[in-house]
Parts: structure tokens; sequence; C-alpha cells
């Protein structure tokens, strides 16, 4: 399902609702799309200290901070950036939690292989990276077996946000985006779209139509 | 009847999972699947959650501690606590 433009807290009330769904409904899950307003998010043991600004300052530049239920510390979304939150039942996947995120991060990095960009994984972080910065960030939470949060492709944000943070706490590395690799022309439908396709063949899932959401074209479930 | 909580299996091949809190104390009472406790990994948040409704008997492992995948972290039983 894609939400497009959206405020972060509209899109955690969908995802939570989505969640809930899927404890009921037959079916492996969905995947949620969404490009929020400026926010800076703090994973369920982030630090303060990451946070190089104070709240007053980030608020006077448009941002805004929530705790969120994710692992990992802190992270920023904006416009241009895509978030990904594939809401799948991992006890029916027979799938662990690393063999998860291992997976989320192979499907960024064929995407990215895609656009001539070759992406890699760096031993003890997480995520997608070009050298030392990063290019898709991930943090997830396991509620009753089923995902929630997943990754955050820069598409094309403006990167300076990144600087009143420690991106996931660490020091010394740097971010980066498709268009800053010279990818400029790509939309987020088209990097949804392009994800979409990598995810059903990295995962062995069918993309269907959601049969909830008939006829639009945003709405797709997993089988 | 005693009942065992243990470190899901959906979170193996997670090195490290910590217990960061836990969300019940001895005594109270759970509902089958509530969640009684949060780990985590470094960019993974789980909630453990109650296999059984019951009482919390014993909470085995103290927060902040590592855990592994299988182990027992508390024991729950379908009988409530008696009065003192």
């Amino acid at each position: 399902m894609d939400l497009g433009l959206i405020g972060y807290d509209e899109a955690f009330v969908i995802q939570a609702a989505l969640h809930e769904r899927w404890k009921r409904d037959e079916g492996l899950g969905t995947i949620l799309f969404q490009e929020n307003f400026h926010v800076v998010t703090l994973g369920r043991w982030a630090s303060a200290d990451n946070l190089l600004l104070s709240h007053e300052a980030l608020a006077q530049r448009g941002v805004t901070i929530r705790n969120v239920s994710r692992g990992g510390d802190v992270t920023y979304h904006g416009p241009g950036q895509l978030v990904i939150s594939p809401i799948l039942k991992l006890r029916e996947m027979a799938m662990g939690v690393h063999q998860y995120v291992r997976l989320l991060e192979q499907v960024v990095i064929n995407l990215l292989a895609t656009c001539g960009i070759i992406g890699h994984r760096v031993d003890g972080a997480t995520g997608v990276w070009l050298g030392n910065k990063k290019i898709a960030a991930v943090g997830i939470a396991v509620k009753s077996g089923i995902t929630q949060h997943g990754v955050a492709i820069n598409v094309c944000p403006d990167l300076s946000y990144f600087e009143y943070i420690v991106p996931c706490g660490l020091r010394n590395k740097g971010v980066t985006s498709m268009q800053a690799q010279g990818i400029g022309a790509l939309s987020l439908r088209q990097v949804r779209n392009m994800f979409l396709s990598e995810f059903s063949t990295a995962f062995g899932v069918e993309i269907v139509q959601d049969q909830l959401f008939p006829g639009r074209n945003e709405s797709c479930c997993l089988k | 009847m005693l009942s065992e909580v243990t470190v899901p299996k959906f979170a193996e091949g997670a090195v490290a999972i910590t217990l960061k809190q836990w969300l019940c104390k001895k005594g109270d009472r759970v509902e089958e699947g509530a969640a009684i406790a949060e780990a985590a990994t470094d960019k993974i948040a789980i909630n453990i959650e109650a296999p059984a409704a019951g009482y919390v008997v014993e909470l085995r492992a103290e927060e902040g501690r590592r855990v592994k995948v299988g182990q027992v972290i508390a024991l729950l039983s379908s009988e409530p606590p008696e009065e003192k």
C-alpha cells in the first residue's frame, strides 16, 4: 500500500492497524510504502546524545521528533526518502529475524544494482552502504511474530537534514542517496515498483492485488 | 500447571539478544499472547509473548542481560499465587 507523502503519526496508525489485520487474516502480509514530512525518529533504546540540535532548533527547521517502537538509534525521514515497511508473518515464512534483515538488505542491494550502483553490507552495522556512506537504513520490530518498520532508501532527499543527528549513533560515517550517486531521474513510485519486483524474487512471494482495496494499483498483499 | 516462556525461535540468528525490559512482574496475571518482555539486538526490537494465560511465578533473566533463543526466561502458572 502506498501512502504517498504523509505525516509519521498518521502513517504509524495505519501501520499498526495493518499489523492487527494480519494477526487475523490469512496471507503472508503486506508492504507499506510512505514518504514522510521532515521527522527525526528515536528507536526504542536510542541515545539522546545523537541529536545534535535541541528540540526547539529542530522545530524551527520544520523537523518533528518522535520516539518509535523499532530497534536502532536515531534516524531522519523526509521528502525524497522511500520508507518501506513490510508487515510480514515471519513465523509462517519460517524465517528468523536475522535472516529477514539480511534478505531485506539484499533486496535493496539488488535494486541498486539494476541502477548500476554497487551497494554492500558493513560488518557490525545494518543497512546498505556505499563505502562508508549509508544509502538505506534498516530498523525493525517484531510483535506476535509479525514485522513492523523496515527499510528507508535515500532516493533524492535533502541530505543536509542528516547533519542534525548522528545517524544510527554511528560517528565517522556518512549518508548518501541514489541522486547523489547520479541516479537523479527516478521517482519514488518507480523505486517502489523496483522494490516490489526485487522483494518478490528474493523472498519467493507473490505480490497480489489486495482484496480489501480492489482496483487500487497501489494496494497489494503477499501470498 | 506450569508453562515456560522462552526466547522465540523467530529470534534465531540474531546475535547478542539483550533482554531490555520486563513488561510484567512476579504475581501478575497475563493473557495468552500478551507481550511480557522486550528484547533487542542493535536494530531489531522483539516482543516476547506469553505462550499461555497464567500468573507469573518466576522471572529468570535480568534486564540488560544477554539471552539465547530457546532459553527459558520466565515461568507461568495456571493457578493464582497463594494469599499470604
